[in-house]
């Protein structure tokens, strides 16, 4: 529900005080961009849209972050829910209903006030009209505002990660009530969020900061994101001062940066990981053994030097050190011999042939399938890499139509993301073909077990189930490595990848 | 032609919707957006609908951003027709001068430079000549950009310099093929009866040279250097992937990869639009330089 | 990519609309042909280092010094060194030896789609140029058609559509090409269509068949040679291409173009990535475009006094 809405003075005000801004600095902040004040980014692909309900792209997502609120946001350091719009929350002793307190005195980027019909509409939204994100209501029953500050989510089972599901990402935004009939989402944006969507073309995104921002206004008085595909032309912008942060820096380059001057180097262990997964469909993929067989003559190590040139994790199972849902379990040694007898034991005819489809969307499984094919070939298996672009990759995904395919999972934060979906026997995302009544019933009592510790306890027991019987062949959890200029303060780089500029200080 | 153009595009494999969708959401989610995008309906009667809105200008909505097909293929616009021309350009200035010179002095030091050269430019690959461009300018030299594009109302200069690398890696290429067409139509006027009696009636070289020869070689230059910019303006893919240059050839291959049909059949009616504009402004140009032509 | 494509910028391909010289042209045996080609040093040279090329794909696995994948973590992107003459990629394989495979299966596309492009294309020439009227008019509206289709996403499109890999790719480049071969036969065929010898055998009660092989083909012959040598540079231009958008061969099979877009990450690492595999490429496509203009001289009199200096 929005109050003022109409409200002419805040507004000029708003478009007033950008200008001050500008004026008082007299730093250069290096070449082109706006003013001399605004935070030049180069990032490698252009969004696609700005909707946050609609969009799947990392690239829209990383403009979305600073533009728009969730109710709770995951901390820098270890991604646990901290308060954002919501500045509270409690439920309720049956563990059916979530009550949320909202924060008072934020207001929208057009001027108007937030409360609680602002949540009920965007959750509604993406509920209603089934957007991409609905997945994540899959337990909610009702969302509702019984007074302005406050917000009432309720469940039909325990949900223990809600907050993860309306916090982890900027898909679950905040938009302001009929926002979607209003304001073209598509290119435009009301939103909560540290900066306001100014424009955006082929070139780049601006972003303005916007002064009545609830957690204090930015110190910067903008960002403007620059698409630049190529590395190599990303960094030398960086070293002459044309660009002030970049996201593009490939792993080959870290070596050399970390020596540069020129440059800041920051890096962290992402939550994204890279895993194999065999169809078990089809023979004699369907065999434990010939799984084992291949996971254990897959080294992880030469695989992340040649994909990642070591600025990875390697990591026999999803979770990465770190998170507090880490599972310390290595079962497998790269042995070639072992495996062999795996096979043998397995009773497999060997040579025998694996396609392993991969996808240019994601470089890096094409070199890492070049590598596992090389570590396979001395065992007997042979594998054909079958690169497709990533449509026809999904398609044949979708159809069962592959042997083994590679790919990474990203914005992960709680174990369910991690496991649910791609190992339930009846997961949305399990491919594969994996079931076994085991994990399904772990994890399915892991999902409503609300004590912390045991809940905890519950994952582990399941992630050793499949790493063991290799529904997935996890590979490595990659680095997130970002550079920026020497002096740029208040930035950190966060292991889900996500960008936030709210407290950067330019030179 | 759309016809054949729809149906093709719409043989792909591949689904826009997964795409868009990514890899996690549940079957609800699909079928809406499904629905919405149009692409439950048969294809005939989708084929009807986009033809109908086409001829009105209307080329519909990007499955991937959502913005009108005709604002995205005017964002790049720009782009793609300052490549082209300033591609053209270089083209000329090698072309020209080289062919002409080699056809005047044929088997001379420069006729044999202009074969050499010529031939080196047509059997280069443009993409490879970008990335030794790059490699040499903006890495070892470090005096030009590697890539990207500004508009040149915001920075001049910065427009200038990144337009150098990619206009010659194209202009080199196109240049050489040109340069031939020169020398050889050229050669081809030199040695026509009409040249051979002006001489012999005693016609100064100079007006043999311009009113005779030139304009006998000029025709078969202008188709050359039409066929040429509309090879130009259909986007060089390759080159534009490499250099970042975000025209129409980056947008018709990234509508490739998305499955974005609306996109797709977008870029490539304009394609078609540009050949058939050229082709018809050269078949105008030719009347014009030799009168004949138009009688026939 | 390259000026792959365009056939306006083969400069062997005449204007459609103009029939070649109607004096046919004196046949040439194939002896006195390659004797005219020895004396013709640049071709004679661009054809030794084309069959040592040949001869380089065929015995690929025994002349490269290393096996074409092994890999070696330990020797990830080194520069050129007497063990490694053209330096390693990122996995450690040596580049000489890629670049040596490389050469099997630009050769084997270039080939194959230059083949299926003239066969297919010489027969819709032959067709439009013999029969006329509504079969011309269909099959060259049709070759309008692809030609309008920029060649480039004409050949994704293909790719897309069949899916990725060698066969995929041949086909690709192949139905590129067609019009070409087509446009060069029709016009050729219209030239001879109505010569006194074909019109004698014609009212003697010839058959069209044997029309067609003893008298038609025979002179359209040598444009269409001229034209398969210059169609096998920018096949191999076109497979480069194909391959460096990662429409080609699959990995971790070497191919130029594959290597060429692994290299482009590596640009501030390991200029030998790049440098190598194109230079492969460009001698081998220099010495098709040589060979090409060679031939003409020898088979294309027309031509010849073109290249020869207009007979002054």
């Amino acid at each position: 529900m929005r109050t003022n809405r109409l409200l002419p003075l805040a507004a000029a005000a708003a478009l007033v005080l950008p200008a001050c801004g500008g004026g008082q600095s007299v730093d250069t902040g290096g070449g082109g961009g706006g003013g001399e004040n605004t935070l030049v980014a180069a990032v490698s692909a252009e969004p696609d849209q700005f909707d946050p309900h609609v969009t799947n792209a990392y690239a829209s997502f990383q403009v979305l972050e600073n533009v728009y609120d969730t109710l709770v946001v995951p901390g820098a350091e270890d991604l646990t829910m901290q308060p954002s719009l919501a500045e509270s929350w409690t439920t309720s002793p049956d563990q059916r209903s979530w009550t949320f307190t909202l924060r008072d005195g934020v207001t929208f980027h057009d001027g108007s006030e937030f409360d609680s019909a602002d949540v009920v509409y965007s959750y509604r939204r993406i509920i209603d009209e089934e957007l991409s994100n609905a997945y994540r209501f899959a337990t909610v029953a009702d969302v509702t505002a019984p007074d302005p500050r406050t917000v009432v989510i309720t469940v039909t089972r325990p949900t223990p990660n809600l907050l993860e599901l309306v916090g982890a990402f900027k898909g679950m935004a905040i938009v302001s009530e009929n926002a979607a009939e209003e304001f073209d989402l598509q290119s435009e944006a009301n939103g909560t969020g540290p900066f306001q969507l100014e424009s955006s073309d082929a070139n780049g995104t601006v972003l303005t900061a916007f002064e009545d921002y609830w957690g204090g206004a930015p110190s910067i008085d903008g960002v403007e994101f620059r698409y630049i595909t190529e590395a190599s032309s990303a960094l030398t912008a960086l070293r002459n001062g044309e660009v002030q942060w970049t996201d593009n820096v490939p792993p080959q380059n870290v070596a050399d940066l970390e020596g540069d001057d020129e440059v800041e180097l920051g890096s962290v262990t992402s939550v994204e990981y890279f895993y194999m997964s065999m169809n078990y469909a089809v023979p004699p993929f369907d065999n434990r053994d010939v799984r084992r067989a291949i996971a254990t003559a897959v080294d992880r190590e030469e695989v992340t030097q040649a994909a990642r040139f070591g600025a990875a994790q390697t990591n026999q199972t999803a979770v990465p050190e770190g998170s507090p849902f880490h599972l310390d379990y290595a079962p497998f040694t790269p042995d070639q011999d072992a495996a062999r007898q795996l096979l043998e034991q397995a009773g497999v005819q060997t040579p025998l042939t694996m396609g392993l489809m991969v996808t240019d969307e994601y470089p890096e499984t094409v070199a890492a399938a070049q590598v596992i094919a090389s570590q396979l070939e001395p065992i007997g298996i042979d594998v054909e890499i079958q690169e497709e672009d990533f449509a026809t990759w999904l398609d044949r995904q979708s159809q069962g139509d592959f042997d083994a395919f590679m790919l990474s999972w990203i914005g992960n934060i709680d174990p369910a993301d991690f496991y649910e979906n791609q190992h339930l026997s009846t997961g949305g995302s399990n491919y594969q073909g994996y079931s076994n009544p085991q994990v399904d019933d772990l994890l399915t009592r892991a999902a409503t077990e609300v004590d912390p510790t045991a809940r905890k306890d519950l994952y582990d027991q399941a992630a050793r189930l499949i790493v063991d019987d290799v529904s997935y062949l996890y590979l490595y959890n990659p680095d997130e490595v970002q550079a920026w200029a020497p002096g740029l303060t208040g930035y950190q780089v966060r292991a889900d990848a996500a960008i936030n500029f709210e407290t950067v200080e330019l030179p | 032609m759309s016809v054949l153009v729809f149906s093709l595009i719409h043989l792909v494999r591949g689904d826009p919707i997964r795409l868009a969708l990514g890899t996690r959401f549940s079957q609800e989610t699909y079928d809406a957006l499904r629905e919405r995008s149009g692409l439950d309906l048969p294809l005939v009667q989708q084929y009807v609908t986009w033809a109908g809105r086409a001829v009105t200008g209307d080329l519909g909505v990007s499955f991937r951003s959502g913005d009108t097909v005709t604002s995205l293929i005017a964002e790049r616009l720009p782009a793609t027709l300052t490549l082209a021309v300033a591609a053209l350009l270089v083209a000329l200035v090698i072309a020209l001068p080289l062919g002409m010179l080699s056809a005047l002095h044929p088997r001379s030091f420069v006729d044999r430079l202009a074969t050499v050269v010529s031939q080196f430019g047509i059997s280069v690959p443009d993409f490879w000549l970008s990335i030794m461009l790059i490699l040499v300018f903006a890495g070892t030299l470090g005096v030009l950009p590697s890539g990207g594009y500004v508009a040149l109302t915001e920075d001049p200069l910065g427009w200038l310099q990144r337009l150098v690398l990619p206009a010659v890696a194209t202009g080199v290429v196109s240049g050489s093929v040109i340069t031939r067409f020169v020398r050889s139509s050229m050669l081809e006027a030199l040695g026509s009866d009409h040249v051979r009696t002006a001489q012999a009636k005693g016609v100064p070289t100079r007006q043999v040279l311009t009113w005779h020869v030139l304009r006998n070689a000029l025709l078969p230059l202008v188709t050359v250097t039409g066929v040429q910019l509309a090879y130009l303006l259909s986007g060089v893919v390759v080159v534009e992937i490499v250099f970042s240059w975000p025209g129409l050839g980056q947008l018709a291959y990234q509508a490739v990869r998305d499955r974005d049909f609306p996109v797709l059949q977008g870029a490539v009616l304009l394609f078609a639009l540009v050949f058939l504009v050229i082709n018809l402004l050269v078949d105008l140009l030719y009347s014009r330089i030799d009168p004949r032509i138009a009688r026939r | 990519m390259t000026q792959l494509p365009t056939p306006g910028a083969t400069p062997a391909a005449p204007p459609p609309s103009e029939p070649l010289p109607t004096a046919a042209p004196p046949r040439p045996r194939w002896r006195e042909t390659l004797g005219l080609l020895a004396r013709n040093p640049t071709a004679a040279v661009s054809a030794v280092v084309l069959v040592l090329i040949v001869l380089m794909a065929v015995f690929d696995e025994t002349l490269a010094p290393d096996g074409p994948n092994d890999q070696d973590p330990s020797r990830q992107l080194q520069p050129p060194s007497w063990s490694h003459p053209f330096g390693t990629d990122e996995f450690g394989r040596d580049i000489l030896s890629r670049v040596v495979l490389g050469a099997a299966t630009s050769l084997r596309v270039g080939f194959l789609s230059v083949a299926f492009a003239l066969v297919v294309g010489t027969l819709i020439g032959l067709l439009a140029g013999y029969y006329g009227r509504w079969v011309d008019d269909t099959l060259m509206r049709l070759m309008d058609v692809l030609f309008a289709f920029p060649a480039v996403l004409l050949a994704i499109a293909i790719v897309a559509i069949r899916g990725a890999g060698p066969a995929n790719a041949i086909l690709a480049i192949g139905i590129v090409y067609v019009p070409i071969f087509a446009r060069v036969t029709r016009a050729s065929v219209l030239g001879v269509r109505e010569e006194v010898y074909v019109r004698a055998s014609r009212s003697v009660g010839a058959s069209d068949w044997r029309l067609i092989t003893r008298h038609v083909l025979p002179n359209a012959a040598p444009p269409i040679i001229v034209q398969t040598s210059i169609s096998l540079a920018f096949a191999v231009l076109a497979e480069a291409a194909l391959s460096f958008l990662g429409l080609g061969p699959r990995r971790p099979n070497p191919s130029w173009g594959l290597m060429l877009a692994d290299g482009r990450g590596f640009i501030d690492q390991a200029w030998w990535y790049t440098v190598f595999p194109g230079l492969a490429i460009v001698v081998t496509v220099l010495c098709f475009n040589l060979l090409g203009d060679g031939l003409r001289d020898v088979l294309d009199p027309r031509q010849r006094t073109l290249m020869a200096g207009g007979g002054r």
